[in-house]
C-alpha cells in the first residue's frame, strides 16, 4: 500500500468502528424487539428467541425460521429456506473478501465471517482501503448488542403485553419488509415484476389446496422462480454509471466510493459522506439497498474491463 | 414443538446462515464475474421478501380486516419515502386504532 493508503488504514481502529457501528446499532434495536415480540406471539420462550438472534444476525431469515418453527417445520424445511434467504450474504462476502490483507488471519476471518450483515457489509464495502481486523471488530460490535438487547426485551415484553398490543405489533416486520420492497417499486421495473411473480406464486402456492405440500417451500419456490425469471429480462447492468437498475441513493454510493480513492487525504469528509450514507441507508433500507449497494460495488473500475468482454 | 427441538431448529438456521458467510471469506480470491449471476443474487432479497410478507401479512394481526388496513398504511407510508422504523409505527398504529374501532361497532 502507498503512503495516503497506509495512512487511512492505520485510522480503521477499533474505536473508529464502534462510532461507524452505532447507526447500524441503534436500527437494529428497533428491527430485533419486532423479531422479538414476533417469536412470543409464535410461543417461542425468550431464550430461544434470544439464542436465535445470538447465533443468526438476520431479519428475514429469523423471521422466516420461526415461521417454520411455528409451523413444527422439519429440519430439512430449514436447511433449505436460509439457504435461500441468506444466499445474497454469499456474494457480499465474495466482495469482501476481496478487501482483505494478510492480517486477516484465519481465526479472524472465521469470526468476523459471522458478521456479515447487510448494513455491516454496507459500510465496510465503502472503505476505500483494506479492512483493517480491528476495525472490522469494532464495527461488528455494538450491532451485535443492538441487535440481542433488542431481541431480549421484545420478547420478554412481548409475553407481558396485552392481546390487543402484540397483535398490532404483529404487523411491524412485514411492514418493514413492505418499506423495503416497495420504494424501489416506482423506479424499477425489474424489482416490479420480480415482486408481482413472487407474490403470486407465493399466494398461489397458499391457496390452491392440491399444491399445499409444497407450502413449506412456498417462498423459495417463488422467489427463485421470480428472481430466475427476472434476471433473465431485466439483467443488472455492470457498467459504471449507466445502471438504469440502480435507484437513486445507490448511484450516490457509488460516486462517493469513485471519489474517495482518489483523495485519501481528506479522510475526515470522505467518512462522514459515507457515515451519512450509512445513516441514510439504515433508515430507510434494511436488507435490500445495500445489496444493490453490492451491485453498484461490482460497477467499480477494475471490474468494468471483464465486464465488457463478456 | 418442544424446546430441545426450537434449540436444535436455532443452530441449524445459524448453521447453514454461518457456513454461506464463511466460505468466500475465508477461502475465496476471485470474484463473481457471471453478470446473470450477480442479477440473480440482486433480485433474491426482493423476490424473497415479498414472497414472505404476502399472504402472510394478511393474518399478522389475527384479525384480516386490521391487517388489511395496517398492510395499505405500510405501503401509502412506504411511498411517502418514511424510513422503516417509521413506516412499522405508523403501521401498527393504523391496526391499533382499527382494532379500536371494529371492537366499539
Amino acid at each position: 500500500m502507498f503512503g495516503d493508503e497506509m495512512s487511512y488504514f492505520s485510522k480503521l481502529t477499533f474505536k473508529r468502528g464502534l462510532r461507524d457501528g452505532i447507526p447500524i446499532a441503534l436500527g437494529y434495536l428497533s428491527v430485533s424487539f419486532a423479531f422479538g415480540v414476533q417469536a412470543s406471539n409464535y410461543g417461542i420462550p425468550a431464550l430461544v428467541a434470544t439464542l436465535i438472534s445470538m447465533t443468526n444476525l438476520t431479519s428475514a431469515g429469523q423471521l422466516q425460521g420461526i415461521m417454520i418453527i411455528a409451523a413444527v417445520g422439519t429440519i430439512l424445511e430449514i436447511i433449505v429456506t436460509q439457504i435461500v434467504i441468506n444466499a445474497r450474504y454469499f456474494l457480499m462476502s465474495v466482495s469482501l473478501s476481496q478487501k482483505l490483507g494478510k492480517n486477516f488471519t484465519l481465526p479472524l476471518r472465521l469470526l468476523c465471517s459471522a458478521g456479515i450483515t447487510d448494513e455491516i457489509y454496507a459500510v465496510a464495502i465503502n472503505k476505500p482501503t483494506e479492512l483493517n481486523p480491528r476495525y472490522f471488530l469494532g464495527l461488528m460490535l455494538l450491532p451485535y448488542v443492538g441487535w440481542t438487547s433488542g431481541t431480549v426485551i421484545g420478547a420478554l415484553l412481548g409475553n407481558v403485553l396485552p392481546n390487543a398490543v402484540s397483535s398490532a405489533l404483529g404487523i411491524a416486520l412485514y411492514a418493514m419488509f413492505i418499506a423495503i420492497i416497495v420504494p424501489p417499486m416506482t423506479k424499477n421495473k425489474g424489482i416490479t415484476l420480480c415482486i408481482i411473480i413472487s407474490v403470486s406464486f407465493s399466494v398461489i402456492l397458499y391457496f390452491v389446496p392440491f399444491l399445499s405440500v409444497l407450502k413449506p417451500f412456498a417462498v423459495i419456490i417463488s422467489a427463485l422462480i421470480s428472481a430466475i425469471i427476472v434476471a433473465i429480462i431485466f439483467p443488472v447492468k455492470l457498467q459504471n454509471g449507466t445502471n438504469d437498475a440502480v435507484p437513486n441513493d445507490l448511484t450516490t454510493a457509488s460516486e462517493t466510493d469513485d471519489a474517495v480513492p482518489n483523495d485519501v487525504t481528506t479522510t475526515s469528509e470522505t467518512d462522514d459522506a459515507v457515515a451519512n450514507n450509512v445513516t441514510t441507508t439504515s433508515e430507510t433500507d434494511d436488507t435490500v439497498a445495500n445489496d444493490v449497494t453490492t451491485a453498484s460495488d461490482e460497477t467499480v473500475p477494475q471490474d468494468s474491463a471483464e465486464v465488457t468482454e463478456q | 414443538m418442544s424446546v430441545a427441538m426450537m434449540i436444535a431448529c436455532a443452530l441449524t438456521m445459524a448453521g447453514v446462515t454461518y457456513v454461506i458467510r464463511m466460505i468466500p471469506f475465508t477461502f475465496f480470491r476471485k470474484k463473481i464475474k457471471s453478470q446473470y449471476l450477480q442479477s440473480l443474487l440482486y433480485y433474491i432479497p426482493y423476490a424473497v421478501l415479498s414472497a414472505m410478507t404476502f399472504p402472510a401479512i394478511f393474518f399478522a394481526t389475527g384479525n384480516v380486516i386490521t391487517a388489511t388496513v395496517g398492510t395499505i398504511i405500510a405501503v401509502v407510508a412506504s411511498l411517502m419515502k418514511f424510513s422503516l422504523i417509521i413506516v412499522a409505527v405508523m403501521s401498527c398504529i393504523g391496526v391499533g386504532l382499527a382494532e379500536l374501532i371494529i371492537y366499539l361497532i
